[in-house]
C-alpha cells in the first residue's frame, strides 16, 4: 500500500485546494438563493407560460421546492463535469507526466509490479474523489442551514452526490486509459479533456434538443443526470452500475496497455 | 539494438562503453524490463527479464541516465520512499554514502543542482546493497572530487562481491573502474575486451612542433604506429612502448609537444574499421 500512501501524500495540497474551491462555490451559489431565488419564484408564479414549461419538461418538479429547482439549474447540472477535471489532471500527472519526467522509470526499477503501481494510484484517486464529494455535500448542508429557510431534500441531495461519485469513477477510468496511451503529459491532458468535454457537450446538445437520444446514451453524462431524482422522485441505481462498469472497463484497458508499455523517459 | 550478446560474470565490474545514442540506455532499459525486446531475451541471476519481474528487481540497484526525481520531496524523503518500496528504511549505508558524497538530504530536490541530484541518484542506487548495480552514465555532472569518491565507492562495491554494470561514454572512467568492457556503436556490440587488452590497443597522439624540418623517418621506431607531417608539425600515433620514441624526441629540436589520449571516437573508429575489414 506504499504507492497508495505516497499518492495521497502527494495530493494533499491539491485536495485541500479543491475542497476549499468546492466549498466556496457551493456556499456562494446557495448564498445567492435568498435574493435570486425569490425573484425566480415571483417570475415563475406570475408567468403561466414558464410554469407550464416546467410542468411539461419535468412534471413532478412543479411539486418540489424552488430551492430544488435552483440547485438543479445552478449547481448539480455541472458539478460532475467540473470536478471531473480532477481525475483528468491527476491521471495524466501520475502516468504520462511521471513518464515524461523520468520518475516513473525510477519507480518501476524498484521491486513493484506495474499492476500494483497503477492499481494503487487509481485507488488513491477514488478515495480523493470520495472526499471531494463528501466535502461538496457537507458544504451544501452547511450553506443551506445557514441561508435557506425552505424545506431541503437532504437525502436526495446525498444520492445526487453519490451518483456524481460514480460519474467521477467513470471519468477516472477514461482518464487513466487516455494517460496510458501517451508518453507526454500535455497531449494526454488534451486528449482526456477533449474526450470528456465532447461527450458532455454531445449529451447536453442531444438531450436538450431531444434528438438522437441513443447517441446521448453512449456518454457517461446520460447516466449522471443527477437532477433526475428531483424530477421523478425515483432513485436509478442502474445508472450507478453503468457508470461503475464504464470506469472499470476503461481502467482494465489502461492496465493492459500499461503492462505492455515501453517505459522510456 | 541488434545481435547483442554479452555475459557479465558475478562479482565483475563491467563497463558498457559507447558514444551518445549508441544504444547503452536502451540496453539497460531492456535489462530492467522497462522496454521489451522485439526478439531475444535478457537473463539476470538465471531469470528471464520481462515487465513483470518485480521480485527480481529487489536484487538490483539502478541509476538511470536521465535521472528523474520527484522535485517536491527532500532528498531524505525520496530515499525513504525508495527504501519503503523494498520494505525498509534508508539505514546507515544511505547516511554513510551521503556523508561521503557531501550530500545534504534535508534540501528539496527542486533546488538541487544537476551534480547534487546525480549524487542523490547514486546514493539511492547503492543504499539497497543490491547484488547487481546497473548504473547508466553514473558520473555525469559530478565534480572531480565527487567523481573520485564515486570511483572509490565502486571499488568498494566490487570488493564486497557485488556485480556492477556501468555504462559510460568516458573511456577514462571505464578504465578506472572496470575489469572488462563492451564497446557498443550504432546499436551493435563492436567488441568485448579486458581493460588490460584495451589499454594495449589504446593509441596516444603526440603532436610535435619542430623548430626546423626533420626527416619524419627519424621517428619510425617501435611504438610509433603512424606519422603525419605538415611542414614542421608532426603527428605521431603511439602504441604500446614509448621508451624509444621518447629517446628520439629528446634528441629532436622540439618547439612544442603535446601528448594526449586518443578520443573515444578515435578508438571507436579504429574498432569500427577493424570490424568492417573483417566483413566479407
Amino acid at each position: 500500500m506504499k504507492i497508495f500512501q505516497f499518492s495521497l501524500k502527494d495530493e494533499r495540497g491539491w485536495l485541500l485546494l479543491w475542497s476549499a474551491g468546492i466549498a466556496l462555490v457551493v456556499s456562494f451559489i446557495i448564498s445567492l438563493y435568498p435574493t435570486l431565488g425569490e425573484m425566480i419564484r415571483s417570475f415563475v408564479d406570475k408567468t403561466s407560460m414558464i410554469k407550464g414549461f416546467i410542468g411539461l419538461y419535468a412534471p413532478l418538479m412543479v411539486g418540489r421546492s424552488y430551492f430544488d429547482l435552483w440547485l438543479c439549474m445552478e449547481f448539480f447540472s455541472y458539478f460532475g463535469v467540473l470536478v471531473g477535471f480532477y481525475p483528468v489532471i491527476y491521471a495524466t500527472g501520475v502516468i504520462s507526466g511521471d513518464m515524461e519526467r523520468g520518475t516513473l522509470e525510477m519507480l518501476l526499477a524498484q521491486p513493484v509490479s506495474r499492476r500494483r503501481v497503477l492499481v494503487e494510484k487509481f485507488a488513491a484517486l477514488l478515495l480523493i474523489l470520495l472526499l471531494l464529494c463528501i466535502v461538496g455535500y457537507a458544504s451544501l448542508v452547511g450553506a443551506t442551514a445557514l441561508w435557506v429557510q425552505e424545506k431541503a431534500s437532504f437525502l436526495e441531495y446525498a444520492y445526487i452526490f453519490l451518483n456524481n461519485y460514480f460519474l467521477l469513477l467513470a471519468l477516472a477510468g477514461v482518464s487513466f486509459f487516455c494517460a496510458t496511451l501517451l508518453n507526454e503529459q500535455r497531449p494526454a491532458l488534451g486528449l482526456s479533456i477533449g474526450v470528456i468535454l465532447v461527450s458532455f457537450i454531445l449529451y447536453k446538445g442531444l438531450s436538450g434538443a431531444g434528438i438522437a437520444l441513443w447517441l446521448a446514451r453512449l456518454t457517461p453524462f446520460f447516466y449522471a443526470d443527477a437532477t433526475k431524482i428531483l424530477y421523478t422522485g425515483q432513485i436509478h441505481w442502474g445508472d450507478n452500475l453503468v457508470l461503475a462498469a464504464v470506469g472499470t472497463v476503461f481502467f482494465a484497458l489502461a492496465l493492459v496497455i500499461f503492462q505492455r508499455k515501453d517505459i522510456a523517459g | 539494438m541488434e545481435d547483442l550478446d554479452l555475459r557479465v560474470e558475478k562479482g565483475e565490474v563491467f563497463g558498457f562503453l559507447g558514444p551518445n545514442g549508441a544504444g547503452k540506455t536502451t540496453t539497460i532499459r531492456l535489462l530492467l524490463g522497462l522496454i521489451r525486446p522485439t526478439r531475444g531475451q535478457a537473463i539476470i541471476f538465471g531469470t528471464p527479464i520481462d515487465s513483470g519481474s518485480s521480485s527480481l528487481r529487489r536484487h538490483l540497484g539502478y541509476l538511470p541516465g536521465d535521472l528523474g526525481l520527484p522535485s517536491h520531496l527532500t532528498g531524505g524523503e525520496f530515499l525513504a520512499r525508495m527504501a519503503a518500496l523494498r520494505g525498509g528504511e534508508p539505514g546507515r549505508k544511505a547516511e554513510q554514502l551521503s556523508r561521503r558524497l557531501d550530500l545534504d538530504l534535508s534540501r528539496k530536490i527542486k533546488g538541487l543542482s544537476h551534480g547534487t541530484r546525480q549524487k542523490l541518484g547514486i546514493v539511492q542506487a547503492l543504499m539497497h546493497e543490491a547484488r547487481l548495480l546497473i548504473l547508466d552514465e553514473p558520473s555525469s555532472g559530478l565534480d572531480p572530487l565527487a567523481q573520485q569518491v564515486f570511483y572509490e565507492l565502486i571499488q568498494e562495491e566490487r570488493e564486497q562481491g557485488r556485480t556492477v554494470f556501468l555504462s559510460s561514454h568516458l573511456l577514462n572512467e571505464v578504465e578506472r573502474t572496470c575489469v572488462r568492457v563492451g564497446v557498443i556503436r550504432e546499436g551493435r556490440l563492436v567488441v568485448i575486451e579486458a581493460i588490460q587488452e584495451l589499454r594495449k590497443k589504446r593509441v596516444k597522439w603526440a603532436e610535435v612542433e619542430l623548430t626546423r624540418e626533420v626527416d619524419p623517418d627519424t621517428f619510425r621506431v617501435p611504438g610509433v604506429r603512424s606519422i603525419q607531417q605538415e611542414g614542421k608539425k608532426l603527428r605521431l600515433a603511439l602504441e604500446g612502448h614509448y621508451q624509444e620514441v621518447l629517446q628520439v624526441l629528446a634528441r629532436s629540436p622540439i618547439g612544442d609537444l603535446t601528448i594526449r589520449d586518443a578520443s573515444l571516437e578515435e578508438i571507436f573508429l579504429e574498432y569500427y574499421a577493424e570490424d568492417k575489414d573483417r566483413q566479407p
